[in-house]
């Protein structure tokens, strides 16, 4: 099943007359003496769509990811950004912003300082550099934290002082790779609804890795099933509520509907799958 | 609440251990030629006292010159191997030959091939100092985590940039632990060479004083002597712990 199965069928797609911010071209992923990470994929994700990637462990949904933000060339075909075929990471690179499974801190710096990184790394003027680090950190709610050290401030605020350092540069594309799986489930919850703030505030394009169902329904307008064996979009889910959403929403029984078909398709994805250990 | 029990059981051990030595020399009637009691030793350090002090001046010359040369030269293979793996591996087995050959069998070349007997001390404690400097400064810059070196890589950071705002910092505990562990070995280096040195009568440390005194059977001086050397290693390697405190002020404790 190599061509991506629409679930549910009658449901149109959105926004397809949206500007594509990412394409892959018939990537392929194979790292040298392993299988093969990823069966050629066709993914388009468009100009303010919240896209997620979801499917059981080693199914390539971060490798998926890095081919998207190119932190790996594809084995085979092509990742397009913005419309063009940019063969170098060039100045389209620096319209998006990767958030890693980790918050990735420096530990010798201070939360400002870590914020203001990419931007010292622009050679960004320090006076214009210092508002947007703090126009940042007031947007995750860490304007009072600027001088902390890293391991002084709990799991959920690195994470928010990573997605600070990810927003500073004023990004349009915004790629994250599970970044709150190692968080509890409430902290979860909290820094999910100010991720949809923040796209929604900034008009961001996001894709998103994440093993939650839940948080995936919460998030996405779209939802990217993964199977393995090789690595493959399983099927597309649509979310189509509207934005925003809230506590109230995830107490509804759209949502639950949407996690029930989403965990359905997952059980499909992973029977679907080569038999792994 | 942490810090005295921390200063106060060492030195109740010490009191402890020396009351023992005192009373077992007097009880026993141990000949001070034999082996001194701390209080004859101390009697020794203070008659003894201008002499001792010059000679631990010297020493501690030579310890730090040799220390200051090995950071220095260390640091710099250090960045010259980091910077490609064929150059690392090249010359690292010349590093290592450095190390693993014992200083008392080069020193008495170094000391006939250098004139100056004040740097060709230096140089027999620089060799010794120099490995733990090279081998911890190098794994220190190449431990860089693999997440925030992609986040350099994505945000298009240039080699220099990656070098001091990455680089550097990540190697920081590395080198220190490497500094705490050279300047123990310079002031050994300095010691051994002295001794080598010492025996062709061209020295003033405390290593020669050690040698001098045991010619005369004084053994207490002898004994005065070490103890000054002993002195001078715990002040290094408080000096260096509180150094690298210092400077990994506001890191995670274990980082």
């Amino acid at each position: 099943m190599s061509h991506p199965q629409r679930y549910p069928a009658d449901i149109s797609e959105s926004g397809a007359d949206r500007p594509p911010v990412v394409a892959l071209r018939a990537v392929e992923m194979v790292f040298a003496r392993h299988a093969r990470a990823l069966a050629p994929t066709e993914l388009t994700i468009r100009s303010g769509e919240f896209a997620s990637l979801i499917g059981p462990s080693g199914c390539g949904k971060s490798t998926l990811l890095k081919l998207a933000a190119r932190l790996h060339e594809p084995s085979a075909g092509q990742v397009e950004w913005w419309g063009g075929d940019f063969r170098r990471v060039g100045e389209a690179g620096r319209r998006l912003a990767f958030v890693f499974q980790d918050p990735t801190l420096m530990p010798w710096a201070d939360v400002a300082s870590n914020v203001r990184l990419p931007l010292d790394l622009r050679r960004v003027p320090r006076a214009e550099a210092s508002e947007r680090v703090a126009a940042a950190l007031r947007q995750v709610g860490l304007a009072d934290r600027h001088a902390e050290r890293p391991h002084r401030l709990s799991g959920g605020m690195r994470m928010r002082v990573s997605i600070a350092r990810a927003l500073v540069t004023d990004p349009d594309l915004l790629l994250m790779d599970e970044p709150f799986g190692a968080l509890d489930e409430f902290t979860r919850d909290r820094l999910d609804e100010d991720l949809l703030a923040l796209a929604a505030q900034r008009q961001l394009t996001t894709l998103f890795v994440t093993h939650s169902i839940g948080e995936a329904a919460f998030l996405s307008s779209r939802v990217l099933v993964m199977a393995s064996g090789p690595g493959r979009i399983f099927a597309e889910y649509p979310v189509p509520d509207p934005f925003p959403r809230d506590e109230a929403y995830r107490l509804g029984s759209r949502y639950a509907e949407h996690c029930r078909c989403l965990s359905r398709l997952l059980h499909e994805a992973s029977r679907s799958g080569e038999v792994r250990a | 609440m942490m810090a005295l029990p921390r200063i106060l059981a060492p030195a109740l051990v010490g009191v402890l251990l020396l009351a023992l030595w005192q009373a077992g020399c007097v009880a026993w009637h141990v000949p001070p030629y034999i082996f001194p009691a701390p209080s004859a030793i101390a009697a020794s350090l203070w008659q003894n006292l201008g002499a001792l002090l010059h000679a631990l001046r010297s020493t501690m010359a030579v310890t730090l010159t040799a220390l200051a040369l090995a950071v220095l030269a260390g640091t710099a293979i250090s960045f010259l191997f980091v910077q490609s793996r064929a150059i690392e591996a090249s010359l690292m087995p010349y590093a290592v030959m450095l190390q693993v050959t014992p200083i008392v069998a080069v020193a008495p070349l170094i000391i006939i091939l250098v004139k100056d007997t004040f740097w060709s001390l230096v140089l027999c404690a620089a060799v010794i100092a120099l490995f733990p400097v090279i081998s911890n400064t190098t794994l220190g810059l190449r431990s860089v985590d693999p997440g925030l070196l992609a986040f350099f890589r994505m945000n298009k950071a240039g080699r220099w940039q990656t070098l001091w705002r990455l680089r550097v910092p990540s190697a920081l505990p590395f080198f220190l632990a490497g500094l705490r562990v050279a300047a123990g070995l310079a002031l050994v280096g300095a010691v051994v060479a002295e001794f080598v040195a010492g025996t062709g009568g061209r020295s003033a440390g405390l290593a020669y004083e050690i040698l001098q005194a045991s010619f005369q059977l004084d053994i207490p001086r002898m004994f005065a002597a070490l103890v000054l050397i002993t002195l001078a290693g715990i002040a290094l390697t408080l000096a260096t712990a509180g150094l690298s405190r210092r400077m990994l002020r506001g890191r995670e404790p274990d980082a």
